[in-house]
């Protein structure tokens, strides 16, 4: 199972400022879109308007065909349900173990036991390559890498058919980079879901999506096949591309 | 003539900007106690709350209830010595504690100690994105941390100024028997033979208002939390300060309804 996103004219504004003026993009699934841009031009504000997390003034958000802008607020939560997020910083709730960080979502809202739980977020923790032995740590007794695995893990767990990745790499050294890169694809093919990702890291885009769509002042400026990404003729793209003016 | 335009421009944007924050703590409160009365209910947050609750605060409360009854009896005792009235001082002391200082002080050492935690707990979550990872997982924020905390302040304090009102007027007896020289079985028997059922449930009617108080306060400003450390520090400061601010200004309208003032 997996589900389209198309994003359709998108309009965020924030403290009476445009954050996102039109912004337009689609993906297929089975389908990694990369989100670029510089700092500050919109990419997670995007993610958390399709999210809900921020309320978009206008526009439509559509997952496998259902506007959750403006659907009532029950199916537009059942579609949103679709998605599974990893946040940049993990976002692994600290008070709780790791497997009840994987096995949240289904412990709290999918009705799972806590033994079933238990049980899916140890199978959540071979699919990441994480040691059977941390499901009982805290986040905090994580490393970086492994903290991405298991908020990996968490947003997995409930099989979901729209993944986010919000800047999955950074921070990271380029070894576990390449691990964390290489465990995305894998999952997208696996899973036939669609992906998007925000990422400052070229060479991570590079080695896990099929397209870009680059922000550009509140709006899409360039959207096109990985491989075209060099030759967009955007200037904006290519001098983010070059890093610098 | 500008200035005075001016002046009022900025007194007209001050008061905009008070109801404003008025108005969101009202409604985060609304929206948090709503909360408490339908599904999905998570009891073990709330025994956690409520253990954390007790564990961190009782020692504080009963520290100030001791010394705060210890005080009374002296500076009673000073005053009514001067008109001959020293007898009244186990009254006294037993009605203040219970009335007034045994809720108003456990509850602004509470805010200092529990609204604190609550905003730099809910601050760090909001900052470091793990409120939005609760929404994304299809769990209501609201729901799991805000109303477990606010249902186990609520019922909590009154508990713990119970436990306040005894070691206030046990730390009062203390001055008085030990160093006034009163005689232990009298002040205990003026105790009980003034103090009503009606004065301490005042007082524990107050602390469940004063927790309910705290923990949205604490909460609230742990949720409006931003900019990363700093936004945390100061929505811990901004808990502590709405907190005492909310249990002194309800303090005088509850006072004034229960002992039918007005």
């Amino acid at each position: 199972m997996s589900a389209a996103l198309e994003i359709s004219d998108l309009r965020v504004v924030l403290g009476g400022r445009d954050i996102l003026r039109r912004v337009q993009f689609s993906a297929r699934p089975g389908e990694t879109i990369a989100l670029l841009g510089g700092s500050g031009t919109g990419k997670s504000v995007t993610l958390k308007a399709i999210l809900g997390l921020l309320p978009a003034t206008a526009g439509s958000v559509r997952i496998d065909g259902v506007d959750v802008l403006a659907e009532p607020a029950a199916r537009a939560s059942e579609a949103r349900a679709r998605i599974g997020m990893l946040f940049q910083g993990g976002a692994l709730f600290d008070s709780l173990s790791i497997w009840e960080n994987i096995g949240f979502r289904l412990l709290h809202a999918e009705g799972l036991s806590r033994a079933e739980s238990r049980d899916r977020a140890l199978e959540m923790l071979d699919a990441v390559g994480l040691d059977r032995a941390l499901a009982d740590r805290r986040p905090a007794d994580l490393s970086g890498g492994q903290q991405k695995r298991a908020g990996l893990a968490r947003a997995l767990a409930a099989e979901p058919e729209v993944l986010f990745f919000d800047e999955p790499t950074t921070g990271l050294d380029p070894l576990s980079a390449g691990r964390i890169d290489a465990l995305m694809a894998e999952t997208v093919d696996r899973t036939g879901a669609t992906a998007v990702m925000i990422t400052h890291d070229l060479a991570s885009v590079r080695r896990v999506c099929q397209r870009v769509a680059f922000l550009w002042e509140g709006e899409i400026g360039w959207e096109g096949p990985v491989d075209q990404l060099d030759d967009s003729g955007f200037e904006p793209l290519q001098a983010f591309l070059r890093g610098r003016d | 003539m500008a200035w005075i335009t001016d002046g009022l421009a900025q007194i007209g944007a001050g008061l905009l900007s008070l109801l404003a924050g008025l108005g969101a703590r009202t409604l985060f409160a609304f929206q948090a106690t709503w909360r408490l009365f339908t599904p999905p209910f998570y009891p073990r947050i709330f025994v956690a709350q409520v253990a954390e609750f007790f564990y961190f605060s009782l020692p504080v409360v009963g520290l100030t209830a001791l010394f705060t009854g210890m005080v009374l009896a002296l500076q009673s005792h000073t005053g009514f010595e001067r008109f001959s009235a020293e007898d009244a001082v186990p009254q006294v002391v037993a009605l203040s504690i219970a009335r007034e200082l045994g809720p108003v002080l456990a509850g602004l050492m509470v805010s200092g100690r529990m609204g604190a935690a609550m905003a730099a707990e809910l601050g760090a979550m909001r900052v470091t994105e793990q409120i939005d990872a609760l929404s994304t997982l299809r769990v209501d924020p609201m729901r799991y941390l805000v109303a477990p905390r606010i249902l186990a302040a609520t019922l909590s304090l009154p508990l713990l100024v119970l436990v306040a009102d005894v070691i206030g007027i046990l730390g009062g007896y203390a001055v008085a028997v030990g160093q006034l020289g009163f005689d232990g079985p009298l002040f205990i028997s003026n105790v009980m033979r003034f103090l009503t059922g009606g004065d301490l449930f005042s007082g524990l009617i107050k602390a469940a208002v004063f927790g309910y108080l705290i923990a949205v306060m604490g909460c609230y400003h742990g949720f409006a939390a931003r900019a990363g450390a700093e936004g945390v520090g100061r929505a811990t400061t901004a808990a502590v300060v709405s907190g005492a601010i909310a249990i002194l200004a309800s303090n005088f309208l509850l006072t004034a309804l229960l002992f039918g003032v007005v």
